[in-house]
């Protein structure tokens, strides 16, 4: 497969500047989506991350892209918000319905802490995986106040303040990450080289 | 928890300077330069603040923050004379990963940090607090520590938080460049006060100075910059130093 | 109230140009522009940058240095003070680096500033000098800068008398013959290049017309103030000073001069702290802000002039490469002119005049080719931020 990447691009949100540039130093070939035809384009989309539950779907509604996304064959990965939207529900500023191909809702962070969660922090890989090989103890940086409630297809966790929390998602060909691979160093672009090997 | 370790450039486009007290523009070097070589030396995060954007009435450049962030791979923070929802947006397509905002906020609108929080979340959005000591209270101030705005840091912190801001960045006039450790009663207040990540800067001249402030106030992250700038540590080196004290870093 | 006509009285040009490279007009008194539209002051920063030879120039403050050092435990120089980031840049050059004793010699400001006072203490305290703190019977320099106000527009001479004559007076009493001044703002700021190859100002021959605006203060006998009254003001006689062998030199011929780089050093060695905010009229904060009737003798040169406290500060910092013409002309948009309000009401009740005379005073200066009023309210004819000529 080639080492093509479309990179979901929905308007106000999303740092697609930073997650490109990731992306292309792993190796890979940077297309931005910004039609529902552009999804044709690329083998393997992302789905960068920051911005509000609320506001990304909307915005994701309005370029019509929400059905090419759950209509995607290939691998999909999902970052921050990106992964958040995955789900079924969330609650940031209301309810409002996500993409529904991970069966969880998204609520505000339950710890005795400050929020968001802000820097990095180490991510406990509990089942074997592509997208952290060779990378599973090491740290990623995280910034959410929110995290994806759901027992279902649970990759990896991690642990604020002694809250443990979902951080990372795998079912089929859909992958998310509550962390921001594109900033976390080495082992954030290891992650995307891995990503690009999956099929 | 980690501490962050955060190196923080003080940008008048095309150099990286460092003022003290906030005036003066002697130049460090060049951002992208200066911004790599923290980078390598484990800078958790780099906060790209064009300080002269609001006082000379700009906008911020984006093709300089888009130079000075490339090949970075952890948190880039910019910000320097942000008023809008646009602004915020086109820094988040030019290579920035949070805003950061003061000026426009304190003196004019502070209705833009609750409209940014709602579209961009909390997280993105850093509001940053020039303070300046009086007797028995503490000044925010704007235009890169000039402008007074009558606002008192505590109150505004608060409000700030309430407005759904993710972080503020606490900087001090008094102790900018001095070197001589920082406005620690201020830190602590202020990280106590608020629910939210608490990034402090101004006045690391030695290792023990960010040691004292994370043990006295505890903030979430430390930013630095003459003590980078003049090479009296490397962040390793600081990052080592505090480990063997007893402080959780990211190494 | 008569109104002045500034363009005969400063000899000031009738169209308003302003340097190709900074943001001075042609209106500064004294100035000169060469054919390429740049004014005196760049070239001569031109020059600091390109042709002065620097070490040179140090070798002669270093027998400059030798023939006065006296190491007898006696002063061997003056470094007239304010207790600003200037003189305590060469004071602490002088002492530290250069091994002479320095005796700094302050004139008083009218009326402190806070921040001025704490600065002042600071570089004695902190900078480690002694210092002579000269101050004038405070009723009688009342009375000098009303009358200075209402005759010149400036309230600022009776301090200016001072800041020039007092250096001299303490010279000869402490036996001194070497007087050090920081820049010879003639010549970094554009006015008369005359001495801008020379270390020194000939102290006999220039003081009315640089200092004094034409105005001496033996002139102002004529309106009720008695001989007496102005002794502290006066130079003393002029064969005492050349018995004395009295020199005084320029620290910046010596050594480049860079406002901010002064700054820098007065934070570091003497205690020097920037003012709480910026300089009402501009956007700095490290410069000239020990008196509180600073603001009205800036706020006087934009009236006369159109140039005030901003264009100043632009002026040199895009001389010495901080900023860019562009952003200084910015700057000047947002600050130059600014009312300084903060000490007006200081300002009124200590020359004990009304406001309305005040404004009656200042409109009294305001030419014709410099201003034009539109519905009530004053405007520049040509600022630089609409100038179209670059």
């Amino acid at each position: 497969m080639s080492n093509l990447v479309g990179i979901v691009n929905y308007g106000t949100a999303g740092n697609i500047y930073s997650v490109s540039k990731a992306l292309q130093k792993a190796g890979a070939e940077v297309v931005v989506i910004n039609t529902p035809e552009d999804f044709r384009k690329v083998p393997r989309i992302v789905l960068p991350g920051v911005g509000s539950f609320k506001e990304g779907m909307a915005e994701l509604e309005s370029d019509g892209f929400i059905d090419s996304i759950q209509a995607f064959e290939g691998p999909i990965l999902g970052i921050c918000l990106g992964m958040q939207i995955l789900s079924s529900l969330g609650y940031e500023h209301g309810q409002t319905k996500g993409l529904n191909l991970i069966k969880a809702e998204v609520k505000l962070m339950q710890c005795n802490g400050k929020l968001p969660h802000v820097g990095f922090n180490k991510v406990d890989v509990i089942k074997e995986s592509p997208l952290f090989k060779n990378i599973e103890n090491e740290l990623f940086y995280f910034m959410h106040s929110y995290e994806v409630i759901g027992f279902h297809d649970v990759l990896a966790t991690a642990t604020y303040l002694e809250h443990m929390f979902v951080s990372s998602v795998s079912k089929e060909n859909i992958y998310g990450v509550q962390f921001h691979p594109e900033k976390s160093r080495k082992a954030g672009i290891k992650l995307f080289e891995n990503f690009l090997e999956i099929n | 928890m980690s501490t962050r370790i955060i190196a923080k450039l003080d940008v008048k486009p095309p150099y990286v300077v460092k003022p003290v007290h906030f005036e003066g523009l002697r130049k460090v070097g060049l951002p992208n330069e200066i911004a790599a070589k923290y980078y390598q030396q484990g800078a958790d995060e780099i906060f790209y603040i064009d300080i002269v954007a609001s006082l000379y009435q700009r906008k911020i450049l984006l093709d300089q923050v888009e130079q000075a962030c490339s090949d970075i791979f952890v948190p880039f923070a910019v910000g320097g004379g942000v008023q809008t929802l646009h602004d915020f947006s086109e820094l988040f397509h030019h290579g920035a990963d949070k805003v950061v905002i003061n000026t426009h906020a304190l003196q004019i609108n502070p209705n833009i940090i609750d409209e940014a929080a709602k579209c961009f979340g909390s997280q993105a959005v850093v509001v940053n607090i020039e303070s300046k000591r009086w007797d028995n209270w503490s000044e925010c101030y704007s235009d890169c520590g000039r402008i007074r705005s009558g606002k008192n840091v505590l109150d505004w912190a608060k409000e700030v938080e309430s407005r759904g801001a993710g972080e503020i960045l606490l900087q001090s006039v008094d102790h900018d460049g001095r070197q001589r450790g920082f406005d620690l009663e201020l830190a602590q207040k202020v990280v106590s006060l608020v629910n939210i990540p608490v990034v402090v800067a101004s006045g690391a001249g030695k290792p023990d100075d960010v040691l004292d402030l994370i043990k006295i106030a505890q903030p979430s992250g430390v930013a630095i910059a003459s003590l980078l700038h003049y090479d009296k540590s490397t962040i390793k080196e600081l990052k080592e130093y505090l480990r063997t004290n007893g402080v959780e870093v990211a190494l | 109230m008569e109104h002045k006509n500034t363009k005969h009285r400063y000899n000031l040009p009738e169209k308003i140009i302003y340097c190709k490279k900074c943001t001075i007009s042609n209106q500064r008194p004294r100035i000169t522009f060469n054919s390429h539209g740049v004014c005196a002051a760049c070239q001569y920063a031109e020059l600091k940058k390109t042709e002065i030879n620097w070490e040179t120039r140090e070798k002669e403050l270093l027998e400059l240095c030798n023939r006065y050092r006296k190491d007898n435990g006696e002063y061997d120089v003056i470094v007239p003070s304010s207790g600003g980031k200037d003189s305590a840049y060469v004071a602490y050059q002088l002492k530290y680096k250069y091994g002479m004793n320095p005796l700094t010699v302050t004139w008083s400001p009218h009326l402190w500033t806070n921040d001025g006072f704490s600065n002042f203490q600071n570089h004695i305290h902190v900078g480690g000098f002694d210092n002579v703190l000269g101050t004038p019977n405070g009723e009688v320099h009342r009375k000098l800068t009303k009358i200075s106000f209402e005759i010149l527009g400036d309230p600022f001479q009776p301090f200016i008398y001072g800041q020039t004559n007092y250096p001299m007076q303490m010279a000869l009493k402490h036996n001194v013959s070497l007087v050090m001044y920081g820049e010879n703002g003639e010549v970094e700021y554009g006015g008369n290049m005359k001495n801008a190859y020379k270390p020194n100002r000939d102290w006999r021959v220039d003081h009315k017309a640089h200092y004094f605006s034409g105005l001496a203060p033996e002139d102002l006998l004529q309106y009720g103030v008695s001989e007496k009254d102005i002794i502290p003001y006066m130079a003393p006689p002029q064969q005492e000073l050349e018995n004395l062998g009295l020199e005084i030199h320029f620290f910046g011929y010596y050594k480049k001069w860079i406002p901010q780089e002064l700054y820098y050093h007065a934070v570091e060695k003497t205690g020097f702290s920037p003012r709480f905010s910026r300089n009402e009229g501009t956007y700095s904060k490290y410069a000239s802000f020990d008196d509180q009737i600073d603001g009205f003798h800036y706020y006087l040169a934009y009236i006369k002039f159109g140039l005030g406290r901003a264009t100043s500060d632009t002026a040199h910092e895009i001389r010495d490469g901080h900023i860019s013409r562009e952003e200084g002309v910015s700057l000047i948009k947002r600050f130059d002119g600014e009312f300084p309000s903060l000490h007006f009401r200081t300002f009124l009740d200590y020359c004990d005049i009304t406001e309305e005379h005040y404004y009656e005073v200042i409109d009294s200066w305001r030419s014709p080719h410099l201003w034009e009023n539109i519905n009530g309210e004053w405007k520049l004819k040509n600022p630089i931020w609409l100038d179209n000529s670059l």
